[in-house]
């Protein structure tokens, strides 16, 4: 080697720093496209709450998470390093393999996995949460001398689902729902993983919503239309009526309704009422009068975060359209 | 001061819009919410509690005198 030389230059300083993390084994992830501020991430308690809040996002939000069932074994699919030699020349890796991970989630049911089937095939920004603790995602760098209070949010991942078909008595593993991740971007898994340790934080803690929908279940009379809410399951007449249980609840939330193009125009609801297994609603008369036959209402439900304030939780209502 | 504003006033079973029962006269609002199964006297009711909740009393609020203190030594 000569004298002369940029060495020096080339690498950095290799010094550890002691107790900084590294990704474990996988527990659970969640995707959306929620970007965590630097005021979110201040301490852990901070960004668990702000975890716990995306996933109660209403459908539709774009800072809503969807957390996805616990992992219960994991595969490193990572594309193998291409590589290749002259003759008599040294190995040369000529493509670096891309990061790819196959997870396998046990027994979920048929109504979790054809809610799953809607990530299929889709790219969207992945958070991973790992068995030591430690809440993963992408920060973008900073120039020297600035310190990086860039938004903390999921590194772009292609989602696959597959799987969840007959078992075959002999393998546990036969059957069972499979999701694979395959990260976009080497550099951004290698050089801008960022995370947070959550000592307090659970998987339970931020367990997938399940969908209600509102079903009209007889003609409407004059203006007052009686819906029901229904978690619609594959088991045949096994659909969930949410009425027994939350009816009078969620009567005594704030619905609204609009009218017009691109349901911009609101009509007034001037009660609500669960009787007789059913949510009636009553729109203002003159308002409802007015309306052309044919013409379409949307019912918009209790959002999210105020049925969770009203303790009815886990479930997000989806919107309603009527025709007077 | 105003007490906080409801706009929805829970009756029985059912949950009236205090907002829009506030623009109506008690007949109109009785007429309007009669399939309820409520009786009139029950509506009439609820109606009053809906003005109620939307014309909430000005909160009374206590002042304490404090004497003068020419007037507190001539109590002494």
């Amino acid at each position: 080697m000569s004298i002369v030389n940029s060495c020096s230059t080339v690498g950095s300083n290799l010094g550890d720093v002691s107790c900084q993390g590294r990704r474990e084994t996988p527990s659970m992830f969640m995707v959306g496209g929620k970007q965590f501020s630097a005021s979110e991430y201040v301490d852990p308690d901070t960004l668990q709450a702000a975890i716990v809040a995306a996933t109660k996002l209403s459908t539709g939000d774009s800072n809503k998470l969807y957390s996805f069932p616990i992992i219960n074994k994991v595969t490193n699919a990572t594309e193998a390093n291409t590589k290749g030699s002259l003759a008599l020349g040294p190995v040369v890796r000529l493509k670096k393999g891309r990061p790819a991970y196959t997870f396998v989630m046990q027994d979920l049911t048929q109504f979790q996995y054809e809610n799953l089937l809607a990530f299929d095939n889709k790219v969207i920004p992945l958070f991973m949460f790992d068995d030591s603790s430690q809440f993963w995602g992408f920060r973008a760098g900073v120039s020297n001398n600035v310190l990086n209070t860039n938004p903390f949010s999921g590194a772009i991942v292609r989602i696959e689902v597959s799987g969840n078909g007959w078992k075959d008595s002999e393998n546990v593993e036969t059957g069972q729902a499979v999701v694979d991740i395959s990260y976009l971007s080497i550099s951004d898994f290698e050089k801008r993983a960022s995370y947070m340790a959550l000592p307090n934080f659970s998987t339970g803690d931020v367990e997938g919503l399940q969908d209600v929908s509102l079903i009209e279940p007889a003609a409407h009379v004059s203006n007052v239309h009686s819906l029901k809410a229904y978690i619609k399951v594959p088991q045949l007449s096994g659909d969930i009526d949410l009425g027994p249980r939350y009816g009078a609840a969620l009567a005594a939330l704030t619905w609204t309704g609009f009218t017009g193009v691109g349901f911009a125009t609101p009509l007034t609801l001037t009660s609500v009422a669960y009787t007789g297994g059913k949510l009636v609603l009553t729109w203002d008369s003159t308002a409802y009068t007015a309306l052309a036959a044919a013409t379409k209402i949307k019912v918009v439900p209790p959002t999210v975060t105020v049925l969770d304030t009203a303790d009815i939780t886990e479930i997000e209502i989806g919107s309603i359209t009527l025709v007077k | 001061m105003d007490q906080k504003k409801k706009d929805i006033v829970p009756f029985e079973h059912v949950n009236f819009n205090a907002v829009w029962a506030n623009g109506k006269t008690e007949k109109e609002f009785i007429e309007h919410e009669r399939h309820h199964g409520l009786t009139d006297a029950q509506l009439s009711e609820a109606y009053k509690l809906c003005k109620l909740a939307q014309n909430p009393p000005a909160e009374v609020v206590e002042t304490k005198q404090t004497p003068a203190p020419a007037a507190a030594a001539a109590v002494k």
